[in-house]
């Protein structure tokens, strides 16, 4: 039976400030410091070889979510367990310099995702290749289209990642053709190295397809979580039910 | 252990990040890398104009005197200036991967010791093509620049922390280290300073410190004073521990805040 790989048990997360302060304010009386919440009581399990899909609004906290698993933030509450695996966050442009080529700033990315120049040296070819971008990696990613920006981008992370795959909106990058041979490459990393994936994204059909399980969020809350097709279905009605 | 796993893991980033940054600086100007050696030259030019020229200071080789202080102080200042909002201007980055914060100061301070470095470069040239021989002491330069950079790197660390939760730090850090040039003897000899407050200044004053001992080495040919700089190497470890303990107790809770 798969194991659990990640495991967050009532997960808290609480923005005290969202921006730095003067000294006049920091040295006043805390009314100013009132926290938001963007994350409460969440828990779930992923398990070996799942995906599980993160649907919510915006705002509903499902990037606060994947950066807390990938230890960008630390929960204020709880707990996120990591067993014996790594997480690495794909997301589009991870510090890109506009006036570098596409080649160096996949080194620089790789180096940020904290890589070795053996392993970005091993998957550079893949990297390229994947991306479709042969012909334009020696040029400076400041003459990209947004399009082929994304897909460097999005190449670059799924190749150079270990461990269970965290996907913050990054699979609806590019053209549809794109966009599929994305999702199969998801599927391939997550079948193939036994790991896991937890994908946040709008497009439920790409959920629905992908993922085993399905975690609904909204305003900071677990709203939903099981089986990916149950959980879609009680979004979609939601939704529905709030544009009528 | 975690400091040295962190270090190997991404020390690439650091100096592949500031290679980048410095290609930027000079990125679309006409004179390009040319602007790192003019801009110290400049600078002694303009000290020595002032001091020399108007202020008619009587210091044999005025220039190279100047130019060691210059080169000294311009690492230490730039690198504390920017340290301060270093995880403000890495923010997008940050978000996206996990990067310990502390690679964010190596890469402002690779920066500008690779500025530092040439300008040493340039004056041992100008120096050779002046008739000023180095002696032996001018070794001393290698552990002089080392507990240097560690002293830097922990009052970085410190000070880039801070300046995630106060943003005015930035302005005070300007005034702090504009205040720290003039009492450093970088256009005057210390000598000039009231001598009965020598004893203390070596202990409180680092760019003082270091400026002078630089100075010793390399121009007058005479070996650095161990004994205090044994003193520097203690407070730099200190201050380097103390920085790292900072960031790694609060570095999770850093992107709440910028």
């Amino acid at each position: 039976m798969a194991g659990i790989i990640i495991q967050a048990k009532q997960v808290t997360v609480r923005y005290k400030e969202r921006e730095a302060v003067s000294y006049r304010k920091a040295f006043a009386k805390q009314e100013h410091k009132k926290p938001y919440t963007a994350l409460e009581g969440v828990s779930f399990s992923l398990y070996e070889g799942e995906a599980l899909g993160l649907i919510g609004e915006n705002g509903s906290g499902k990037t606060t979510l994947l950066r807390a698993i990938a230890g960008i933030y630390s929960p204020d509450e709880g707990e996120i367990i990591l067993n014996a695996v790594r997480v690495s966050l794909v997301s589009l442009g991870i510090g890109f310099q506009a006036r570098m080529s596409g080649r160096q700033n996949i080194y620089l990315s790789g180096y940020a995702m904290g890589a070795s120049k053996k392993e970005i040296l091993a998957s550079i070819d893949d990297i390229i290749g994947f991306s479709e971008l042969e012909r334009f990696i020696d040029k400076p990613v400041e003459s990209y289209s947004s399009g082929m920006y994304a897909r460097l981008s999005f190449s670059i992370s799924v190749f150079l990642c270990k461990g269970a795959l965290l996907i913050d909106e990054a699979l609806s990058v590019g053209d549809t053709g794109f966009q599929k041979k994305s999702m199969d490459k998801i599927t391939q990393i997550t079948k193939e190295k036994a790991t896991g994936a937890i994908i946040a994204s709008h497009s439920l059909d790409t959920l629905n397809n992908l993922c085993t399980k399905a975690l609904w969020l909204q305003s900071g809350k677990l709203r939903q979580y099981g089986e990916a097709a149950s959980v879609i279905e009680s979004y979609k009605a939601y939704i529905g039910s709030k544009r009528r | 252990m975690r400091f040295a796993s962190d270090f190997k893991k991404y020390i690439n980033y650091a100096l592949y990040s500031a290679a980048a940054e410095l290609k930027n600086q000079v990125h679309g100007t006409y004179l390009g890398w040319v602007w790192w050696i003019l801009d110290p030259l400049l600078y002694m030019a303009v000290y020595s104009f002032v001091v020399e020229g108007v202020f008619g200071a009587k210091i044999e080789n005025f220039s190279v005197f100047v130019f060691i202080g210059l080169s000294a102080w311009n690492y230490f200042s730039a690198s504390a200036n920017s340290s301060v909002s270093v995880v403000r201007s890495y923010r997008s980055v940050l978000q996206k991967a996990y990067i310990p914060k502390f690679i964010l100061v190596l890469i402002v301070m690779f920066i500008n010791f690779f500025k530092m470095a040439l300008s040493f470069a340039i004056l041992i040239a100008a120096m050779a093509a002046m008739g000023l021989k180095l002696q032996l002491a001018a070794l001393c330069f290698f552990p002089l620049i080392a507990v240097y950079s560690a002293l830097i790197f922990g009052l970085c660390l410190i000070s880039a922390h801070i300046g995630v939760y106060i943003a005015d730090l930035s302005n005070v850090t300007v005034v702090a280290t504009r205040v720290l040039f003039y009492f450093s003897g970088i256009f005057y000899d210390l000598k000039e300073l009231p001598q009965k407050l020598m004893p203390v200044y070596f202990y409180v004053c680092p760019t003082g410190f270091f400026v002078r001992e630089l100075r010793a080495c390399l121009l007058y040919a005479q070996p650095c004073d161990f004994k205090m700089l044994a003193y520097w190497l203690t407070v730099a470890a200190l201050v380097s521990l103390t920085g790292l303990s900072l960031m790694y107790r609060n570095e999770n809770s850093y992107m709440k805040a910028v």
